[in-house]
């Protein structure tokens, strides 16, 4: 399969929230109780159930003109994906081909490194069940040859599913049409997300998106730097002693009087 | 819908203004975006700022009850910037025909049009009548209407729209309106662009236009616009109703409502005791040479009906005799039934697919009205708030004796059968699943009851049994949807020749043009005939080519009439036939045929000597109206108040209210048809609407849990000044109050709503949608949840279809908080 | 045996408290089944340890719940050693300049109380670490109440006491069983030969011996 990249074309989202829907139909997601608490964003935030969400955001400018902005939220699917990095079990988020990063909840143990090392906090905690879950891309329909769930419902045609280059292409040609402050945001950020938004706004407008999301350099501290040298540390008492024991052996009392200060 | 969903992407300029397609409408807005993506503007004008506006790249608010003034400025700044289509208008608009002389303008009448009659109050007059005969032409010997091509003369209809339209200057519009100067000329200029010839504009209406006192003078308003700028008939144009529901358009079709039979047909009356009778008063006529006057076959459709009705055997007038016929003038409409519902008129009723207690206007008389009732059968998917009625918030079960059946019935997926969606297409549909428990398909339960009632008139006798016993009905034990669709296209009885051609007795009737005055056919309603023909059923055609590049897909699907997927559309060339958007042709000719779309009519051009036809076939005069002497409340539109209102005066003129409405609050109950207009008590005005997560009541949307955890409850919309003025934090559970009823909801405060400025007064406004109950969620709160506690009976005067867009309330802090 | 032949080199004295050893037997306990679990959680490649326990799921309560037993052991012990092993006296300069005897010479290293300086800096360096892991642990363990920003750094801070203390935890380990025999039966059974006492803890067993001539 090739590498794939959804786009995600908010100038084209009118917040139908098929997508919402659609996502929890395909996995059989049950629904959460909400209340209305002043908005029409429900449920509040991505969770366990939840794995992608319409945000809901109005703005008005000086002049009174208002933007009612919309923006499908989920998994980026980051090449460089900081809940890869930070998950301590093998094989549980793995990447397919088409470039989905899976979290296969089964082997999850709930520790959720994964959610503080997403840029995005995209991975989420069921107390139920002690695992993490988001999006994975449809990878069990694309398997099949079909488009994301998301993708099938979208009806403005907001989220498209193709590969790499040709989406690529075709956001940066969308951002360059639509003008003013749009742009295309993902495709250079953690080495190129595999959804990739073009925007109608400038970044920093959008809640709960980062302008510039990176994996903590925490996280590279921990994994790259610490880790390591705490396996060079353990191995290096490991080696210290064992050196020690081969050239000068035990310290042993003396039994034999007077002898103590003699060895 | 003249057009269709696909047909959006062909437009240059989209007005949504009473609707609001990104919410209601999801799907259609692919082709809106099809449209915007080639360069096309999407202009949206609404009471609040909806998720269309978030896609429009001009919004302009307005009061609502206000949308005539608006249209009407338009329609002003088309004519003095002569931005209109003038060949257009010329030829095939009745802009040209001389208007008696006699005829007088509201601006000439304090503000009603010649021949009203009727109480005058200090409102002006109030359920008032219109006699017509002023709103005539001045015809010529032979029976045409006289007319000035150069539309110059002062009596003329498009000079008469002139005059009429000459007082919505935009400081009046403004002051009616609301909207903000720039933003109202911005939009007239915007739409009134597309008066060039090979320009399209569209307007996608909904529920927030026919709501209204003057729901139908509102889309006349825009019809007139459409002919202005040449916009009817073409690809990309046209008036567009977005239906509320996935059938309404069927159903409607096969008259769903009490003034038309299928087909439309109009319903009998007293008047008409016989058919011939019938035929002669429902058959119109014309003298203009040009006209294909369509509706001068009336009596082969109605035959054909009776035919379908009743069978060959039974003689075409004694069939037109079991025809139930309404007393002449009588309306039995939604508001009159409850009405009489209420006054103890009715012992039974079927609540059939529906939820009255919560979607009928001032619920609580219609609440109040079911307790009246001996017995109701409520047939639905899930029990809801008409079946339980008895056990709602403020009711007294042991007070009622109104006996309650339910009969469960198919969801859509459960059946087989068709639907036409409002582009008129009827679009078959396959048996997913069995329907759970005892559930049946509608078409069963009906064909049963229709038995059992055959059966005890078989047995027991009783006044005016032929009706029933001689109706024909060869459904057979089980309902097939396929053997009514067929009934529905019609048969021939006998053999036929037509044209040279031998037609089978028997055998599919191909098309309406094919049925006959004589009953040697049948048709169960002329417009679908054709869907179901020797060539099979055209419904369930799913072909994907569009060989026209217009997105017609005239093989998927069908379309009434005769597979056109564009109505008028000989409107949509120049009288010789060549496209007046060559880019965008939907039809053309060829020299000796047309190309394209099923055109309306067979005949050559209009500039044919010798058999060319006007375009609007089903306009006895073959041209479209400008001047409409047709609707109860007159030919051109007049901006009037709401029933409620914030302001004391309509500024346009000394009347208040739609003279011709009838008024509940007197012939009505008026303990409970309460209204109050002006009222300290109730200062905001309220309109009501959807979301996307939610359908009509939210019978079947409630209890999807998908849906209810996208909007869980109900709420009500206010500005951040208003919420100000009331101390109302976002989020907080409020109470909107009207005249008749009280609705709990939770506050979401928005800059999307912003306070309007009427005739030198702040006005707010507040929204609420209609989807909630109190059945589910939360059953055990029995807090009343529904919008239309709130609304007020009252109808326009054309339909009765109750104004539920624009009313009065107050919102207050919920008790014990 | 002659071990019961007082001032004899034989002769077994009591070095530690039962309770002493307790304490040491949770704190080193816990401390190693948190190295196991920890690293079997820290090295994808090590995760293979975890079927001991059960798989990683279990693994992590292991680590959960021997870290809860580290903090509260590691606080006792904190508290019965602060004075004795966070005290430094001009004589642990002297250890530390003679490399404790264990490197470059065995001579001059003065007599030592019942911690040699190598302990003590092994007690602050445990003692800080206790209290680093055991509050980066929590959080750790409880991300939500502390909210992302403060749990993301204790990941790094975490590892930071790994890498300090997993060297240093095999040394003293050594050092108190093969590197110095006769170490190790002072935390098991709580007694030492004077033989040993005088080679290690001579300081010690001075005050010892004056204590219990009396």
């Amino acid at each position: 399969m090739n590498e794939k990249i959804m786009l995600v074309d908010l100038s084209k989202c009118t917040a139908c929230r098929s997508c919402q829907v659609a996502c929890k139909n395909w996995n059989g997601l049950p629904a959460v109780p909400t209340i209305n608490r002043g908005t029409y964003q429900n449920p509040p935030d991505l969770n366990a159930q939840t794995y992608t969400l319409i945000r809901f955001q109005e703005i008005e400018a000086k002049d009174g003109a208002i933007k009612w902005l919309f923006r499908n939220d989920k998994c980026f699917h980051c090449t460089d994906a900081g809940c890869m990095k930070a998950c301590p079990v093998p094989g549980c988020i793995t990447r397919t081909e088409s470039g989905a990063v899976v979290l296969d909840s089964t082997k999850c143990i709930g520790c959720k490194y994964c959610y503080h090392a997403c840029p995005f906090s995209v991975p989420q905690f069921d107390a139920a069940t002690e695992k993490m879950y988001k999006c994975h891309w449809c990878h069990d329909r694309q398997a099949e040859g079909r488009i994301p769930a998301c993708a099938k419902a979208c009806p403005t045609g907001t989220i498209q599913f193709g590969d790499k280059d040709a989406m690529i292409t075709l956001a940066g040609k969308r951002a360059k049409e639509l003008g003013g402050d749009a742009s295309v945001y993902g495709e250079k950020h953690l080495d190129g997300t595999h959804v990739v938004y073009v925007l109608t706004e400038k970044p920093e407008v959008y809640e709960k998106l980062p302008v510039n999301p990176k994996i903590s350099p925490l996280i590279f501290l921990w994994k790259d730097v610490l880790k390591p040298f705490s396996m060079l540390s353990f191995l290096g008492g490991l080696g210290a002693c064992a050196l020690y024991y081969l050239i000068k052996g035990p310290k042993r009392p003396k039994f034999e009087e007077g002898g103590e200060k003699h060895e | 819908m003249t057009n269709h969903w696909i047909d959006f992407r062909n437009s240059d300029c989209i007005l949504v203004m009473g609707s609001n397609p990104a919410c209601n409408h999801p799907v259609s807005f692919k082709w809106i975006q099809k449209a915007i993506d080639k360069g096309g503007k999407l202009v949206c004008v609404d009471p609040r700022f909806t998720q269309t506006a978030a896609k429009s790249s001009l919004y302009a608010p307005l009061r609502s009850g206000s949308d005539i003034a608006f249209l009407g400025g338009m329609i002003k700044y088309i004519l003095e910037n002569n931005l209109f289509f003038e060949d257009y208008v010329r030829q095939y608009t009745n802009a040209t025909y001389l208007v008696n002389p006699a005829f007088k303008l509201p601006g000439d009448n304090d503000g009603v049009f010649s021949g009203l009659t009727g109480t005058k109050t200090k409102e002006g007059y109030v359920s008032g009548k219109y006699d017509r005969s002023t709103w005539s032409f001045q015809m010529n010997e032979d029976g045409t209407a006289k007319k000035d091509p150069t539309m110059q003369d002062p009596n003329c209809a498009f000079q008469l729209l002139k005059k009429h339209f000459s007082r919505y200057t935009v400081e009046k519009v403004v002051e009616i309106t609301g909207t903000p100067k720039d933003k109202l000329l911005a939009v007239y200029q915007a739409y009134a662009v597309t008066g060039k010839p090979d320009k399209a504009g569209t307007i996608l209406y909904a529920m927030g236009w026919t709501q209204h006192t003057v729901g139908v003078q509102n889309i006349r308003a825009m019809s007139i616009i459409q002919l202005l700028l040449g916009n009817m008939g073409v690809a990309g144009g046209g008036v567009n109703a977005l239906r509320g529901e996935a059938n309404v358009q069927g159903s409607t079709d096969h008259g769903l409502l009490f003034h038309i039979l299928p087909g439309y047909l109009k319903a009998p009356a007293a008047s008409m005791p016989t058919l011939a009778d019938y035929n002669e008063k429902n058959t119109p006529k014309t003298k203009e040479p040009k006209s294909a006057n369509w509706w001068g076959n009336t009596p082969k459709y109605s035959a054909s009906l009776l035919r379908s009705f009743y069978g060959a055997e039974v003689p075409l007038d004694a069939a037109y005799g079991y025809l139930p016929k309404i007393d002449d003038g009588a309306n039995y409409s939604w508001l009159t039934i409850f009405d009489k519902m209420y006054k103890g008129q009715f012992s039974g009723f079927f609540a059939w697919g529906q939820n009255p207690a919560c979607s009928g206007a001032n619920a609580n008389k219609v609440r109040q009205a079911l307790a009246k009732l001996k017995w109701m059968v409520n047939v639905n998917l899930f029990p809801n708030e008409t079946g339980d009625f008895w056990n709602g918030p403020g009711m007294n079960p042991a007070k009622i004796d109104t006996e309650v059946f339910m009969l469960p019935c198919a969801a859509s997926m459960e059946k087989e059968g068709s639907i036409s969606n409002s582009g008129r297409w009827m679009q078959w549909r396959y048996k997913a699943t069995n329907a759970p428990g005892e559930a049946m398909p509608d078409g069963e339960i009906i064909s049963e009851l229709f038995r059992k009632v055959r059966e005890l008139y078989e047995k027991d006798g009783g006044p005016v049994s032929d009706p029933i016993l001689k109706l024909s009905w060869d459904y057979g034990k089980s309902f097939d949807a396929h053997t009514v669709a067929k009934e529905i296209n019609g048969y021939f009885l006998e053999d036929k020749e037509i044209d040279g051609k031998l037609y089978k007795k028997g055998s599919l009737v191909p098309a309406f043009k094919f049925l006959q005055a004589d009953g040697s056919t049948s048709s169960g309603c002329w417009v679908y005939c054709g869907s179901y023909t020797a060539d099979g059923n055209k419904a369930a055609k799913r072909g994907k080519d569009d060989p026209t590049g217009i997105g017609q897909y005239s093989n998927w699907a069908w379309a009434w009439p005769v597979n056109r997927r564009i109505i008028y559309n000989r409107a949509s060339v120049d009288i010789s036939g060549k496209p007046y958007a060559p880019d965008k042709p939907v039809i053309s000719w060829d020299g000796t045929a047309w190309k394209g779309d099923v055109p309306d009519g067979p005949w050559p051009p209009l500039a044919s000597e010798t058999d060319g036809k006007l375009p609007f076939i089903m306009k006895p005069d073959g041209v479209a109206s400008i001047f409409g002497p047709g609707l109860a409340d007159g030919p051109f539109p007049e901006h009037y108040e709401p029933l409620e209102c914030p302001i004391e005066k309509n500024p346009m003129s000394p009347q208040f209210v739609n003279p011709t409405v009838k008024r509940w609050e007197n012939d009505g109950v008026p303990e409970l048809d309460k209204r109050a207009s002006c009222d300290p008590r109730f200062p905001i005005v309220c309109t009501t609407y959807r979301v996307s997560e939610h359908w009509q009541t939210g019978v079947m949307t409630r209890w999807t849990p998908w849906l209810l955890e996208l909007q869980p409850e109900m709420f009500v919309e206010m500005s951040r000044e208003l919420a100000e003025l009331k101390g109302f934090k976002n989020g907080e559970r409020v109470m909107v109050k009207s005249a008749r009823g009280e609705v709990n909801a939770v506050a979401i405060v928005t800059p999307r709503f912003k306070p309007f400025t009427i005739a030198g007064q702040i006005v707010h406004e507040v929204g609420i949608p209609w989807h909630y109950g109190w059945r589910y969620p939360n059953p055990d709160k029995k807090e009343l949840r529904s919008a239309n506690l709130l609304t007020p009976s009252i109808g326009d005067p054309n339909t009765m279809i109750p104004e539920s867009k624009a009313f009065m309330v107050d919102v207050i802090r919920k008790e014990g908080k | 045996m002659s071990s019961t032949v007082k001032n004899s080199n034989y002769e077994l004295i009591d070095v530690t408290t039962p309770f002493e050893r307790l304490v040491h037997l949770a704190f080193a306990g816990s401390c190693i089944m948190l190295f196991i679990s920890g690293f079997a959680l820290m090295f994808h490649t090590l995760s293979f340890i975890s079927t001991v326990f059960g798989g990683l799921y279990v693994t992590k309560y292991v680590h959960n719940f021997s870290g809860l037993l580290f903090a509260v052991s590691g606080l006792f012990a904190v508290v019965i050693w602060f004075k004795e092993g966070a005290i430094f006296d001009a004589d642990d300069i002297k250890w530390f300049m003679k490399g404790g005897g264990y490197l470059w010479t065995k001579e001059g290293i003065p007599p030592q109380g019942r911690f040699n300086a190598g302990q003590k800096m092994y007690f602050v360096l445990k003692a800080s670490t206790w209290a680093l892991m055991s509050v980066t642990g929590i959080i750790m363990w409880f991300p939500y109440f502390f909210g992302k920003e403060i749990t993301i750094f204790c990941y790094p801070l975490h590892a930071l006491g790994v890498a300090s203390l997993a060297g240093a935890v095999v040394v003293h380990g050594f050092l108190g069983s093969l590197g110095n025999p006769g170490t190790i039966q002072a935390m098991i059974t709580g007694k030492c030969t004077r033989a040993w006492a005088k080679l290690q803890h001579a300081k010690w067993l001075k005050e010892y011996d004056e204590k219990h001539s009396k």
